[in-house]
């Protein structure tokens, strides 16, 4: 558990797994082939692979006119590029034709660090929650991230995956499981703590940040309940009225603006039927700046010393 | 052989200028220039079947122009894949949509409306048949207003690289646009050049409403071998109703009573026509 996984050897094994025994799936890459890590695809699978060229929103559409064919279609660029570059394509092509096309975004929001604020993807879940039948998996580390590529593929209809650069942590054990909609409960403070209790959610990179943070806090008496929401959509409802109905503040951590990203999904999960003070720690209606990844999330207050602030701000 | 098809063509213009009155408004000129093209496709081109629109092997058909939706429901009504009827009727308070939609029409391929993306899924379906190596022909339609988007040239570009033969894409060229001309709004010109730049061979119809030009077109079309094929098919926005011919202002719109017993004249039909 201490070591840490490429992504790119994630997507690139993962789908020449599943592809040698799944004949209907098939690649569009956008010029960034050894980003993504689907190099291998094209030599192994040459009739399943598409290279589209810097044009995405063109690949978005050929990945739909393969689905249209039958054919379970993945695309991969950097999280913006998906996102918001290609969202129409997405949106009326993909959705509203209710298409196979699983939309795997790299780079997710701060991991793009020192590329600078054109590069860093705050905007893309917003974007993507809002489309009528898209999943969405904000995935944590490299045993995860295969996971949620197997469940999008058995899974119909389109899926979006969002993946930071990486090298990621290991963070969970091998018997691990995803399942859309279902969170997964990593701490549970104890019914007995003290003072007003706080629940932490977080999905992605900030998932590690969250560890960090109970375990810090934990050394400092402060007993919180930590919540990995990798299913940012669906998200799991059953599991966030229970948490909201006793806890007294939730605090979310979004490696996205705290617009329309985890913070904004708990939210609007929550109001309606478990009301709850909800702490949203993200990147706050700005641009990012050209740093790197622990500097923006120190920056943004989303690394575990920020999470412990907010938590002993709240309690 | 023509007149049927001119028939076909009289009776899906005469069901769709009837079904948008009753609807109260639509765009009059986009479906009206296309009716021709779609004609000739869905009755001697495209091999599908109404009586199985889902069946696998058979060709595509992505009306890019999504915005011409009501032309190729009534094309289709015509070729048996839904009733006459059910283009204006409504269905449970909701009528069928104004841009393509294959949810609510069996035999269409691909829900369109958002201009410039049609092409690139008919790349794909196209680059599908040719890697299974099915017989399946890929046709479009595109509007020449939406050549304006970057992803139709996103998409040529890709065609030619995949030398997609099993791609005929059609402009329909009627000249006009919402905001006016098209050679005024984006000019477009010398537009087969720039097809051809692209790597397509380009085939230009002088008249997009004669069945003869048409055919020539698409039989021409088929012997092209490693290259898509765009068909540039000069056409007249509004064609057959006298004033909305060539009018930018009737690209949509809503027909006044004295408009529409005009519009019913123009067509040959009687009061109290219906589908």
């Amino acid at each position: 558990m201490s070591g840490t996984k490429d992504v790119k050897k994630v997507y690139g094994n993962t789908l020449q797994e599943l592809m040698q025994e799944n004949k209907d799936i098939v690649v569009v890459d956008i010029d960034l082939m050894r980003i993504a890590g689907s190099d291998d695809i094209k030599k192994i699978f040459p009739d399943c692979h598409v290279n589209a060229g810097i044009a995405e929103q063109n690949a978005v559409g050929i990945a739909a006119g393969f689905a249209s064919m039958g054919k379970c279609a993945f695309v991969s660029t950097f999280c913006g590029f998906l996102g918001t570059r290609a969202s129409d394509q997405c949106l009326d092509t993909v959705c509203y034709n209710e298409l196979d096309v699983k939309l795997l975004g790299t780079y997710a929001g701060v991991s793009s660090g020192i590329n600078g604020g054109t590069h860093i993807s705050i905007a893309d879940l917003a974007a993507f929650r809002a489309m009528p039948g898209m999943k969405i998996a904000d995935i944590s580390d490299g045993t995860e991230m295969a996971l949620a590529i197997r469940a999008a593929v058995a899974t119909d209809g389109p899926v979006y995956i969002r993946v930071p650069k990486g090298p990621l942590p290991d963070l969970f054990e091998e018997d691990y499981t995803f399942q859309w909609g279902k969170g997964t409960v990593l701490t549970l403070a104890p019914t007995s703590a003290a003072g007003k209790k706080a629940a932490i959610i977080t999905s992605g990179i900030t998932t590690a940040s969250g560890k960090e943070a109970a375990r810090m806090l934990q050394e400092e008496g402060i007993a919180v309940t930590h919540v990995h929401m990798a299913s940012v959509k669906p998200i799991d409802e059953d599991l966030l009225h229970q948490i909201a109905g006793t806890h007294d503040v939730l605090i979310t951590v979004d490696n996205h603006s705290v617009i329309g990203g985890l913070g904004a999904a708990v939210c609007e999960s929550i109001a309606a039927k478990t009301p709850k003070p909800v702490i949203r720690l993200g990147v706050e209606d700005v641009f990012c700046e050209g740093m790197t990844e622990q500097e923006l999330m120190a920056r943004h207050g989303i690394d575990a010393q920020g999470i412990c602030k907010a938590v002993k701000e709240a309690v | 052989m023509n007149r049927d098809l001119e028939q076909t063509a009289l009776a899906a213009r005469q069901n769709l200028f009837y079904s948008l009155g009753k609807l109260g408004s639509g765009h009059y000129g986009a479906c009206l220039s296309e009716i021709e093209l779609l004609t000739y496709l869905y009755c001697e081109e495209l091999r599908v079947d109404p009586a199985n629109p889902e069946k696998p092997d058979r060709d595509r058909f992505v009306l890019s122009k999504g915005h011409g939706g009501f032309g190729l429901y009534c094309v289709m009504a015509e070729c048996g894949f839904l009733p006459r009827k059910r283009i204006a009727a409504f269905e449970n308070g909701v009528m069928l949509p104004k841009h393509a939609d294959k949810h609510r029409i069996p035999g269409v391929d691909v829900s369109t409306g958002s201009l410039g993306q049609g092409l690139s899924v008919a790349v794909g379906m196209a680059l599908y048949a040719k890697r299974e190596q099915k017989t399946i022909r890929v046709y479009a339609v595109l509007g020449d207003g939406e050549c304006n988007e970057g992803q139709i040239w996103e998409a040529a570009m890709s065609a030619s690289k995949y030398r997609l033969d099993n791609l005929i894409a059609a402009v329909d060229y009627n000249g006009l646009q919402f905001d006016g001309d098209v050679n005024e709004v984006m000019p477009l010109e010398p537009f087969a050049d720039k097809w051809e730049a692209y790597g397509w061979h380009a085939i230009e119809v002088k008249d997009g409403h004669d069945f003869d030009q048409i055919r020539a077109a698409y039989q021409a079309a088929k012997e092209i071998r490693d290259k898509p094929v765009v068909i540039i098919a000069r056409t007249v926005k509004g064609k057959g109703i006298s004033f909305m011919e060539n009018e930018t202002t009737w690209h949509g719109g809503s027909c006044t009573k004295e408009q529409l017993q005009q519009g019913y004249r123009d067509l040959g039909m009687e009061e109290g026509w219906s589908a």
